[in-house]
């Protein structure tokens, strides 16, 4: 049995006997791949938000369930509630930092004389810089840019959780990266 | 892109190389300046990513559990452009009345009333929005 037609009878199983059983298999089947999506469109900065975010999406997709008649593959159905919960999430997110900065005083000058903490110091803000500049290239380039240098996923995968064809995730590096590049330029942080 | 080479697009697709694949790709490197300059900032992208991802955790199917077990509203109300537009249309129409009841009854039947009569219906008219059953 293909993976798409046992997802379809999982979910006709489940429908049925409202046995947790089989939403479990589905959850076991898709939590990892949820994840990394999740992952890839909030980045590093909430990643600690990110199970709980999963956790949404698979309470949305199983009050959701009966609205699901197959008529789209379930893996696809799932991804598209994932994606869009985080986006949201991603939205709150921004709000609540800009907040916390408008609200934040300045914050002290950090004076260290230990070379290594300083080397740290420096990368780390790099690496702020570097999220900032990402988080304002647009969707799905940003999600795209951190799934394949962040978490290292191969294009198929890419593709399957963002439901369009390989050739369209090489695309949107392309894109992505000639984004992120004139956002870090016009910060300043590249000539 | 200016310069861009395909071989680069060819190492992306095969992901990991080995053997043959790989010492070709770094002889192809020595020779050319537009993929060595793409890797370099492919490498500064990935330190740039220097957090390992998280996990989901060992709770994560209990954790699950306890939340479906527990009653959830089915839809939390939610401001919606329906509703910002029903109140609008609201406002609007409660501002031709208040309009239309200070004409003369004579001026209602003359054109200027019937523009106004019209006018406060085209603008109710997203009421209909708020009857259920009408999906946006």
């Amino acid at each position: 049995m293909g993976a798409d037609t046992r997802d379809a009878e999982l979910v006709r199983r489940y429908l049925e006997s409202r046995d947790l059983r089989y939403f479990d298999e589905l959850v076991a089947d898709y939590r990892d791949r949820v994840m990394r999506l999740v992952l890839s469109v909030l980045g590093p900065e909430l990643a600690n938000d990110a199970e709980d975010v999963v956790q949404e999406t698979f309470l949305r997709a199983h009050d959701r369930l009966e609205s699901f008649r197959g008529q789209s593959l379930f893996g696809s159905w799932l991804y598209r509630v994932a994606y869009n919960r985080a986006l949201d999430h991603r939205r709150m997110g921004a709000r609540r930092e800009r907040r916390a900065q408008e609200s934040a005083a300045d914050p002290p000058a950090m004076v260290t004389e230990d070379a290594a903490a300083t080397t740290r110091l420096i990368a780390g803000e790099r690496n702020r810089a570097l999220h900032q500049a990402l988080a304002r290239v647009p969707q799905p380039y940003q999600t795209t840019l951190r799934a394949f240098y962040w978490l290292e996923l191969p294009l198929a995968e890419i593709a399957e959780l963002l439901g369009v064809a390989p050739g369209t995730v090489k695309s949107y590096l392309h894109r992505g990266r000639a984004r992120l590049a004139r956002v870090l330029q016009k910060e300043g942080f590249v000539e | 892109m200016n310069g861009y080479c395909e071989e680069y697009d060819r190492v992306v697709d095969r992901g990991t190389l080995e053997g043959e694949q790989a010492s070709r790709w770094r002889e192809h490197l020595r020779t050319c300046g537009s993929c060595r300059k793409q890797v370099a900032a492919d490498a500064s992208l990935r330190e740039g990513f220097a957090a390992a991802p998280p996990e989901l955790s060992p709770g994560f199917e209990a954790r699950l559990h306890q939340r479906l077990d527990r009653p959830r509203s089915s839809g939390r109300f939610r401001p919606s452009w329906r509703w910002t537009l029903a109140g609008y249309a609201t406002a609007a129409t409660l501002a031709s009345i208040i309009i239309l009841s200070r004409l003369p009854w004579e001026s209602l039947v003359a054109p200027r009333g019937l523009v106004f009569a019209l006018g406060a219906l085209v603008l109710a008219s997203p009421l209909v929005l708020l009857v259920p059953g009408v999906r946006s």
